[in-house]
This record gives structure tokens, sequence and C-alpha cells, in this order.
């Protein structure tokens, strides 16, 4: 280098020097604006301005913590610093909707924020101090915050059973089950029943090979043309349990073919008694007389019945077994009088009661069946079908355990599929990383992924073999709930400490009592120790409540319980020695530890204090507004026309001191009555005595 | 990056309707800044690995000059000032961009369905195509309501037909809002729990103080307030403590 350049160098070094020396203070400036800049501390300072709007501006600033805030539970191993920007949380003052997200107060739930944190429920990543670090999923935080229409599914994570402050998440679980999902899935707190399916041993005596194209082609039979469910063409609120598999036209023959030629150990037909038959099949209300029957047995407190009122046609009935408006259309005569004789013989595990049938009530209700809940279409736009070839039924059988129908269904000699899905017990802690989205559209979130799932499993997998159901919105969105209240083993062991268990202790009896409650099913209905039904009234502890004989009339006669009741009990027509049994077992071993049997005979009963009853019930208490003695009262309480004959006095008594110590779910409001008061009203109670027995006053609502 | 202050009185939504467009300009501006600048300064050239240097004369005969080759001695300093402070300028823009980007980043929501964000929903009573979404509180309330009240305070229930017509009063139905707005949470809190009789009512209202718990009955009211038609407005200051209506 020339040495008259020397100057000028010097000069450009210094000029680099400047240079760098300002990109140096700007990148030592980085540091201290982005943490400037960064979201909480903005958060903080609009927080300290929207504080001083405030009429409590010297409480809020009081409490007001700047810096990060974080709320550090080490039992549980959570560290949530949400509330360095949701600065309000916890301030009741700032709870009304006109103040701004994020400095909002919680609404109020049951557990405090302070003692469980934010995460626990919303998810997200409460370490992260940036918006979209904390809420949604990034490269380095894959837990995206929860959407607040599934927030119920984090409830789930711990409470295990039943939850009533959640009902989507109920909703969700019951689902879960109804569905079935658990014949293919493996669930977290959902156990794989005895029967999913019903058995297709002997399907081929049951329904013909039509029959069995259109339902395999479409389970809810007929589907409106605006999408919404029907069965058998009629409007349905629930998704049938049986969904749809996608099968083209070769595999719903095949299908078809092979099912019904599935006749391994038919049960024989009935034949009914010459005499029956000859004095009835000529007669004009052959069929009327069988409606009254069918109606009389009660049979539409589980089966359900399309009925048209002013040109509205809707489903009346229960849900615990079939609907039956075109039943007559589907199944074999033959089979139909030999399944309702005996269900069990056909189907070891159905939960139909075994009645005891006269020859003739048989002959009436399955004349009715058949002639009249029919539809001469319902096979119409079924193909022809002949007797399926060898092949078909080779092809079909392979579908069968193909497309999984195994899982559900059995079929000796085909061996049964467990876990023909993927496990899902640990979906709800799913990362999207872990979750395989393929080529779809979907967006990458674990939520996204389940909704599209349920939706249409299609869309996420073009060769998925889960099937097509089609659920209402509401359903949907419970569905994916409870999928999500399914995390598995939780992350740390102090959550882990503070699941909830669902107990399910199971109910069955042995010896006679057992028998007999096995042959009517009593559980599907009846709850017993916290097992069972929850359509009619729990009988835990009916031996308290109720008076033996009156127990014994009922069952022999449960007609006249609640006449404006659509579910009542059915007419079993029961012996008088399977009678003795239920009530004696019911009278001596259903009671409750609570009730004294003999504090109520020692009572002084006399009229005087039965007319202060009388008295304290119409006037003070005004117990009439919800109950019904005679004919007049409310329909909320049962009637206690018959209370006399048929509650047992320390019964009432207790019942009076307080409801919901002997049925906790009781409406009836617990009251301050004082002692004379109680004993008033129980002597006036057992003054209540119709002289017909025929009309006893019973309970089947909740209220007793 | 400061919105103003006002944004507080307004709507819960306000803030983020109006720092969204703020946020929008701001780093557009920026980045417009950053293009500008670029687009002013003398860039340097590709200058290829292979490219021949200093045959036929310097390569600072090149126009414009580039830094790569020092050339400062014959195109004079002010041009090489101008590009030195044009760079820092340039830097200092693009950070300031960039950081702006990550910081408003997800400032800009949208306006989110009320439905989807709430807990539970109840249709309007007088309007069937119309459905009300409830917070946590009023869902527990349709809950208890739904147990409880229904009977009496409805016109059909879960069981079929309502105890209500046989009462006498009749008792108000729960979205009666003409009847029940003009009475204070106080109030209500006082039938519910001591019943009709302590509150110079019917009656036929029972005391449920001991079946209830207090959060069940504020659930109630809660939810009784959020399906009222006309809609309840909650009052500018609360009612006197122990009032009669």
């Amino acid at each position: 280098m020339p040495a008259e350049d020397m100057g000028k160098v010097s000069k450009r070094l210094r000029l680099i020097f400047a240079v760098s020396s300002v990109v140096f203070l700007v990148v030592l400036a980085i540091s201290p604006v982005r943490d400037y800049l960064s979201d909480w501390r903005r958060y903080e300072r609009d927080y300290v301005r929207f504080a001083e709007l405030r009429p409590d501006t010297k409480r809020l600033l009081a409490d007001f913590r700047p810096e990060i805030d974080q709320i550090w539970i080490p039992q549980m191993q959570v560290v949530d610093r949400c509330t360095t920007c949701h600065q309000g949380i916890t301030r009741p003052s700032l709870a009304e909707a006109s103040v701004p997200q994020p400095f909002r107060a919680h609404p109020p739930i049951p557990h405090r924020v302070k003692d469980w944190g934010c995460v626990v429920c919303h998810r997200g990543q409460g370490l992260a101090t940036t918006v979209r670090d904390a809420h949604e999923t990034t490269l380095a935080w894959e837990q995206p915050v929860l959407p607040v229409r599934y927030i119920q599914s984090s409830c789930g994570a711990c409470h295990r059973s039943e939850l009533a402050q959640a009902p989507r998440l109920d909703r969700g679980r019951q689902l879960l089950i109804t569905l079935n999902c658990v014949g293919c899935h493996r669930l977290q707190g959902v156990d794989r029943p005895p029967m999913l399916g019903p058995d297709l041993n002997n399907i081929g005596t049951k329904v013909s090979r039509a029959w069995i194209y259109k339902w395999l082609k479409d389970p809810r039979t007929l589907t409106a043309s605006d999408g919404s469910v029907l069965v058998n063409g009629y409007e349905n609120e629930d998704e049938p349990r049986m969904p749809k598999f996608r099968l083209n036209d070769k595999e719903l023959r095949a299908l078809s073919g092979y099912l019904s030629t599935l006749a391994s150990e038919p049960i024989p037909p009935y034949k009914f008694e010459p005499q029956t038959v000859a004095a009835w099949a000529k007669r004009p209300d052959l069929v009327m007389q069988g409606e009254t029957r069918f109606r009389q047995m009660f049979c539409t407190t589980c089966h359900s019945l399309a009925v048209t009122r002013a040109g509205e046609t809707k489903l009346i009935g229960g849900d615990i077994g079939p609907e039956l408006t075109k039943v007559g259309s589907k199944v074999n005569p033959d089979w139909l009088a030999a399944w309702l004789r005996n269900p069990q013989s056909y189907l070891p595990h159905a939960e139909m009661p075994r009645y005891q049938w006269s020859d003739q009530d048989l002959f009436l209700v399955s004349q009715y069946i058949a002639a009249k809940l029919t539809d001469p279409g319902l096979l119409s736009d079924a193909p022809p079908l002949a007797a399926p070839s060898t092949d078909e039924i080779q092809l079909g059988r392979r579908l069968f355990m193909e497309k999984g129908c195994s899982s559900c269904h059995a079929i000796k000699g085909v061996p049964p599929q467990t876990d023909f899905g993927p496990d899902l017990a640990s979906l709800g802690s799913k990362n999207a990383s872990q979750l395989e989205f393929g080529s779809s559209k979907i967006t990458r979130t674990p939520v996204a992924y389940i909704e599209a799932k349920i939706t249409d499993p299609v869309a996420v997998n073009v060769a998925a073999r889960m099937p097509q159901y089609s659920l209402a919105p509401g359903d949907l969105d419970a569905l994916t709930t409870a999928l999500l209240s399914m995390t598995g083993k939780s992350a740390t062991a102090g959550l882990e400490g503070l699941i909830l268990p669902a107990g399910q202790p199971k109910f069955r009896p042995a010896g006679a009592f057992g028998e007999v409650y096995e042959r009517y099913k009593c559980y599907v209905c009846h709850r017993f120790n916290g097992y069972g039904g929850t359509l009619a009234p729990d009988l835990s502890s009916e031996g308290s409540r109720a008076q033996k004989k009156w127990i014994a009339e009922f069952l022999k006669n449960p007609q006249t319980l609640r006449p404006t009741l659509t579910f009542r009990m059915p007419q079993f027509n029961m012996t008088d020695e399977e009678v003795s049994v239920l009530a004696d077992y019911l009278s001596m071993v259903m009671q409750t530890p609570t009730v004294n049997p003999a504090s109520g005979d020692a009572k002084p009963f006399t009229p005087q204090v039965a007319s202060l009853g009388k008295q304290l019930y119409e006037v003070k208490y005004q117990c009439q507004s919800c109950h019904t003695i005679g004919s007049t009262g409310g329909y909320v309480g049962p009637n206690l026309t018959n209370a006399g004959n048929w509650i047992n006095a320390a019964w009432a008594e207790e019942w009076l001191k307080n409801p919901q110590s002997l049925q906790p779910d009781a409406i009836e409001p617990h009251r301050d009555f004082t002692d004379e008061e109680r004993t008033a009203l129980t002597a006036y109670l057992m003054t209540l005595k119709q002289t017909a027995p025929t009309h006893a006053g019973g309970g089947s609502g909740k209220g007793q | 990056m400061k919105t103003p202050l006002s944004k507080f009185a307004s709507s819960p939504r306000g803030q983020r309707d109006s720092a969204a467009p703020l946020t929008m300009n701001m780093r557009e501006a920026l980045w417009s800044a950053v293009a500008a600048a670029t687009a002013f300064l003398p860039l340097p050239d590709a200058h290829l690995p292979n490219e021949p240097k200093g045959e036929g004369g310097s390569c600072c005969d090149r126009t414009p000059r580039c830094l790569r080759h020092s050339c400062f001695h014959d195109t004079g300093r002010s041009a090489c000032v101008t590009a030195s402070l044009g760079y820092a300028l340039l830097i200092s823009l693009i950070i300031a961009a960039g950081l702006a980007t990550s910081c408003r980043q997800n400032r800009a929501a949208v306006a989110p369905d009320p439905l989807a964000r709430a807990y539970d929903s109840e249709p309007d009573w007088s309007d069937s195509s119309k459905v009300i979404p409830l917070n946590y509180q009023q869902a527990q309330g349709k809950r208890v309501f739904y147990e409880y009240c229904v009977w009496c305070h409805a016109d059909s229930t879960p069981a079929g037909p309502s105890n209500r017509a046989n009462l006498n009063p009749n008792p108000p139905l729960a979205s009666d809002g003409a009847t029940l707005n003009a009475l204070s949470d106080d109030f209500m809190r006082n039938v519910i729990t001591l019943g009709g009789a302590a509150a110079g009512k019917s009656a036929a209202m029972p005391p449920w103080g001991k079946t209830l718990r207090q959060d069940d009955i504020e659930a109630v009211i809660a939810f009784y307030r959020a399906i009222a038609q006309p809609p309840y407005q909650a009052p500018a200051r609360p009612g006197p403590k122990y009032s009669v209506r």
C-alpha cells in the first residue's frame, strides 16, 4: 500500500469502526427492546392504565404483580405464568363482560384458580411468556389451548365417573358406550360388555337376505333428503348403534348372502295350542285384541313406535329396546313367537325380560305385530336376491372378518376380534406430531384431528376402515369432549393422585331371588345398590320404604301406577311364587340403616295428632302443591292417596327429617319440621288409605 | 404500538378491533421503509467467484462502486458515508420490523362465535329459533332448574305435563322478564332460600335453603336472568341489602 494512502486508510478504518459501533449498539439494544416490547410487559402496562380507569383503582393496583407472575404448585408440578397477563383472573370486581380480555375475572367454578392453575383445565403452555407460545401449537410447544366448547373434557381427566356439572362430557361418554366404540377401540374407563351387537349365529332364521342387504347398505334404513336420521322412515334423535359401512353392491350381496345362510342352532318355532288358534284365528277382532294386549303390557316402556297425530309423525316410547314400527316386515313370524316367549334362547345376553305368557296372549300379540307393524314397501328398493352362490358365501365370510364385523358380532367358527382399531385410551393427551394426518388438509392440532375423524374418517385417511357415523353437531362436540378427556396416565404423579375413579359395583344376587331378578331383568330399569338402569325408581332401600303387602300387590298388578305416565312397569304376569320371592327379598334385604323399622310403631298416632297433620299438610306447608290426594293436588311428587297402605311410618318420619339422606337425588325440599310436626304429618299420611286395593299410589318419578 | 385509552371504555372486544388495523399499518410501514431504503442504496454488484479481476483496468472503474473492493480512493468519501449509514439504517429497520412482526403476530384475532365459546346453551323460550349462550354459572343454574324448579316454573317439563296450572296463584315462568326483572337478586335469593311464606308470597313455594347449596341458588338466579324475555338489565348499583321487592 503506497504511503500517501495511509491517511485515507485510517479514515476508512475509522469509518468502518463507526459503522460497526452503530451496528453493535443496535444489536446490543435488541434484547432490552424486545423485553420492553414483549407481550406480557405490554399487557401489564395496559392493565395498569386500565386499573386507573376503574373505581377500585387502589385495590387493583395494590394487588398488581409486576414482572412475571406464576402459580406454582409443586405437588402437581404446575407452573402457570398465565396470570402475568391475565391479571384480573381472581378479582371478583372484574367479572363483568365489559372488562376487556385478558383482564376479565374467571367465572366462578368449583376449583380455585390459585389451587389448580390454568393449564390443568385449559391446556396450553403454562411456562410460555408470549401470547403465541402460550396458546398455540408451535414447533417447541405442542399443546394448544383447548377450545371452550371442549373444556369439559378436562373435568373428565380426573372425574372418571358421571359428573352432573359437565353435561357435554356425560353425553359424550354415554355416546361412546351406546355407539359401541369399544368394539374396535380400547377406551379409558369403558369395559367391553359381553355383547356389543347381536349374536349372528342364527340370523338366517330371523330375517331375509333382502332385509340384511338393505340394512347393511344403510342401517338408518331410510335417510331423508335433508340428511336427518330416520329409522324405518321415522325421525329419530339418536344415531343407530350400527354404523354405516362403505360397502359396494358386490360386497353387500356377498355379506347378505353369507349371513342369510347362518342357522347353526335354530330355535324350534313355537307351536301354538290348536284350540287357541282355532278359537282366535277367524275372529275379526283378533288384531285389535292383540293391540290392546300389547298396550296393556307396556311394551312401549322399552320400545318405540311411530305414531301419526295431527299430520305429524313422531316416535313414541322408550329406547332400551329397538324401534318396532315396521318389525312385522322385518322378522320371520315363527321366529317372532319363539323370541317373545324366550328371548334368551335366541340371544343369551338379551336384555328383554322373559314374560310369563299365556298361549292366548302370545298368539294375539304376535298376530298383531305381524299384521299391523308392517310396511309392504320396506324392502322394495333392495335388488332381487336369489339363494347365494358358494362364491358369494366365501367372499361374505372373508368380508365379515376384513371389515371388523366380528369385533361386535359373534359367529361360531369366526375368531372374535378385539382392538381392531387403534388404542384410544390416551388419545386426549396426544400431541399433533403423534397423530397420523397423512396428506389431508386438516389443521395440525389434536382437536381438529378428532373432529375430522369422527365426522368423516375418509377425509383423514382414504383407506380408513372406520365406518361412517352421522352425528348431530351437539353429539359431535360431546363425543370429541369425551375422547379428549381420555388422557391416559397423567403427565405427573401429582395429577395421577387426583383421579376420582368410577365405581361400578355389580349387583348380581344368587338364589331364588337371583333367578327371578335375571328372568325379569329388573336391573335394566331399576337401580340396586348403585347398579342398574335409571328409568325406574331406585330399589336399594325399597324394603325400608314400602310395606311388604303393597310390594306384592304392586308386582301382581303394576298397571295402576301414575296413569299419565308413558313409561310404566310392564305387566309381567308373574306367578304367585315369583311375587312372594321378590317381595320377601326386597322387604328383607333392600333396607337402609338410616330407617329403624321399630321407631314408627311406638308413635302415638291419635286422631287428634292426625288432624293436626292434615292442617299442616293443607295450610302451613301446602304439600298439595306437589302431591295429589284423591283427585286434587299437584303432579310433582307421588300420589299419596294410598300412602297409609304403601309407606312404612318409620320411613315417612325419616323422609320428612331429610329426604336427601334416604335418596340423594330426591327433589323434595328438605324442610325444618319440628318433631311434633313430623309426627303429626306422619300420622296424617298413615290415615290415607284407599279401600279399593287396585288404586295403590306409587312413585315412579324421582321424588317420593 | 399503544392503543388509545378510550378502548377500555368500549366493547369487550374493542381492544382487539382497534389494535388489529393499527398493528397492520405499523408493520406494513416498517417493511415498506426497508424496501425503500434498499432501493436507494448503492448495492454491491454480484461478483461471481470465477469473475476475472484486474484485467483491463481496476474493478474500481465499474459503476456503481462496490464496498468489497475498497474503491473509496476515487469515488469520494461522501458516497461511502452514505452507503455505510444506509446499511446501518437498513439493519436497524430490518430488526425493528422483525420485532414488530413477532410481537404483534397474534393480536389480530377473529371475533369468535358466542355459541361456540359458550359452556352450554338454552333455546329462547319465547322464540324457538333463537338460542341463548350460557356461561358456566348459568349452565349450572340450568341443570339445577331442570331438576328442581322446572315442574312449577315452566309450561312443559321433562316428564311431560307441568304442575304450573295446578297452582293458585300461578308461579311465574322462569323466562318471565316482565315480572322477574323487577325483583332484585337479593329478593330472589331470599324467596328461594326461605320459601314464599317468608317473603310474603304464596306458601306453595317451598324453602330450598337446606336442599340446594348457596352456589346452586346463585346459579339458578343467573340462569333466570340469562333467559329472561324481555332481557334482564343488571341495575347500575346494587339494590338495598334486604329488599322487599
